[in-house]
């Protein structure tokens, strides 16, 4: 079965062979160590090498006339830290949202870099995820800064809804015309956004499906109209939405951060399992930074029993940080894509 | 109902101007601004912290409790200041070296806060140099050490070993978290307490303090 072949059966849980893989996207500074190591020149190639089964194009570039960037949520200040206060920090009304003057305009948006990329693994055969990342939960929460989101959550509900809105129509109309362009690519519109904490979800689910989810559904709808897949992104611990997710029409749930609360293999399984497919859960908290080859071949043995064939094997979180070692890979690589 | 309790009840729910309103009344009935601070703000704090680790509530509704708080203590603290009312005790708080993820840091200093602890926030991307620098200067006697990635929690041991070699390790407790760090691993490093969340982190704090 080729990498394509195998993803789209597990997608339409049909027979397969096997569970599939993917290396994920491992950190500039990891693939220095990998490329010397494997003598690859790129992630793609590192992960066409270890045995994956899909590839992940991030297609949009943006090029702004004057050269900013395609979200200003600092109003062109540098960034300090994560959790910095963002142009709306302050802001009160809607009218402030309209004036802003650097909405982002899908006329800028250029997919050159896609079809630069496509190019160079066509041949491979495998599945392909692309769309935008359409991140617009984090998006939010740098436009105001979180600690002023979450409280504007509560102070000017409609404040917040309107920067949704803006950032919402927005990919709707570059997905739309990505979709128009590549669609016939791509297998899995895969997007994502951080939902959960080490213990538990960030806001709570009722917050979630008052200022977020609908937004979201938007997103999976034009997705499916289109007779795609849909990959949701979102590390830690999110198992109280997982549902939500599901009655959205997610069909892939990446990367299931295994350390987090409710996060375990067993217990998404049996609460879940037959309704969404999992991509990920190889824990890169403890086991791939600090276990040794041999624990982390055991532990993908482990995770391919409890999700079965209906499973698409990768790290618990795609940036593979450069203390994961490249033997630690090649072990979680072959662990993964063994007939068993 | 007593009015530091109606202070704690529309602290809980974040409403800022009658909480400062609430403040405002118990002062003129002649309520002593400690007893307000205890009974009308700490006490509340505590049970919102209390709500959040048992995964009650969630960040949100902390910040909006812990905006009303600051909301009343605008009013409260020329009084406490002229009653000689002074912080439970004084800690330095940041995110360390190679690290600029301050979420999780800046909620576990508003827990502190919440529960009268005073917070030096060096920020983010911190190094063993300016904290010991920082003890010398502030005299604080608790630092705290946030790390996200199982790359930069190697910052925490780095900074235990300039407290060490600055020969500041005994007079200060060292407390780490981040979602990486474990009780183990804190063990390992030779630091005084690992707390899992800010709620459980504010509550350990004050146990050093009271000794």
């Amino acid at each position: 079965m080729t990498g394509r072949e195998r993803v789209r059966c597990i997608l339409n849980r049909q027979d397969v062979d096997r569970s599939a893989y993917w290396i994920g996207n491992p950190h500039p500074e990891a693939m220095k160590l990998y490329r010397q190591h494997f003598g690859c020149k790129s992630s793609f190639e590192l992960g066409k090498l270890l045995g994956d089964d899909m590839v992940w194009i991030q297609p949009d570039l943006y090029y702004d006339p004057d050269g900013k960037p395609m979200w200003d949520v600092l109003g062109g200040k540098q960034r300090t830290s994560l959790g910095q206060d963002g142009v709306f920090a302050d802001a009160e009304s809607v009218d402030e949202i309209e004036a802003f003057p650097n909405w982002p305009k899908p006329e800028h948006v250029s997919f050159a870099a896609f079809e630069l990329q496509y190019e160079g693994v066509k041949d491979w055969d495998l599945s392909l995820f692309s769309g935008t990342w359409t991140h617009i939960w984090h998006i939010l929460l740098d436009f105001f800064g979180m600690e002023h989101c979450f409280v504007k959550m509560y102070t000017h509900p409609e404040v917040v809804t309107a920067v949704m809105r803006k950032m919402t129509d927005f990919y709707l109309e570059v997905n739309r015309r990505f979709f128009e362009e590549h669609g016939d690519k791509v297998d899995v519109f895969f997007f994502g956004n951080d939902m959960g904490s080490q213990l538990d979800c960030m806001i709570s689910p009722e917050m979630f499906r008052l200022y977020i989810f609908p937004f979201y559904k938007e997103l999976i709808d034009l997705a499916k109209s289109y007779g795609k897949k849909v990959a949701l992104h979102s590390c830690g611990s999110i198992d109280r939405i997982i549902p939500d997710m599901i009655e959205m029409g997610v069909d892939v749930l990446h990367p299931i951060q295994a350390k987090a609360a409710n996060m375990g293999a067993e217990h998404l399984q049996a609460q879940y399992g037959g309704k969404i497919i999992f991509l990920g859960g190889v824990d890169t908290q403890e086991l791939l930074p600090f276990g040794s080859e041999q624990d982390v071949e055991q532990e993908v043995l482990r995770l391919r029993k409890i999700f079965g064939k209906h499973y698409i094997c990768s790290p618990s979180h795609e940036a593979l940080l450069p203390n994961v070692s490249p033997e630690k890979l090649k072990a979680m690589s072959g662990a993964a894509t063994r007939m068993l | 109902m007593s009015i530091t309790t109606e202070i704690a009840e529309l602290l809980q729910k974040g409403r800022a101007n009658d909480v400062k309103a609430g403040v405002q009344k118990a002062l003129e009935e002649g309520v002593a601004a400690k007893t307000i601070l205890d009974e009308g703000m700490i006490s509340a704090m505590m049970e919102v912290g209390r709500k959040f680790k048992e995964n009650l509530i969630f960040v949100p509704e902390v910040l909006i409790a812990a905006r009303a708080m600051n909301a009343g203590l605008e009013i409260l603290r020329p009084r406490l200041v002229e009653a000689g009312v002074k912080p439970v005790g004084k800690a330095i708080i940041c995110t360390v070296k190679g690290d600029l993820h301050d979420i999780g840091k800046n909620l576990v200093k508003m827990m502190m806060e919440g529960v009268g602890v005073e917070c030096v926030d060096l920020g983010v991307d911190i190094g063993g140099e300016q904290i010991v620098e920082a003890v010398k200067e502030t005299g604080a006697t608790v630092i705290c050490l946030s790390a996200l990635l199982t790359t930069t929690m190697l910052s925490q041991k780095e900074i235990i070993d300039a407290l060490v070699e600055a020969g500041l390790r005994d007079k200060v407790k060292v407390m780490v978290g981040g979602a990486p760090v474990t009780q183990s691993y804190a063990e390992e490093i030779g630091a005084d307490a690992y707390t899992q969340d800010a709620a459980s982190a504010a509550e350990t704090i004050l146990t050093f303090f009271n000794n």
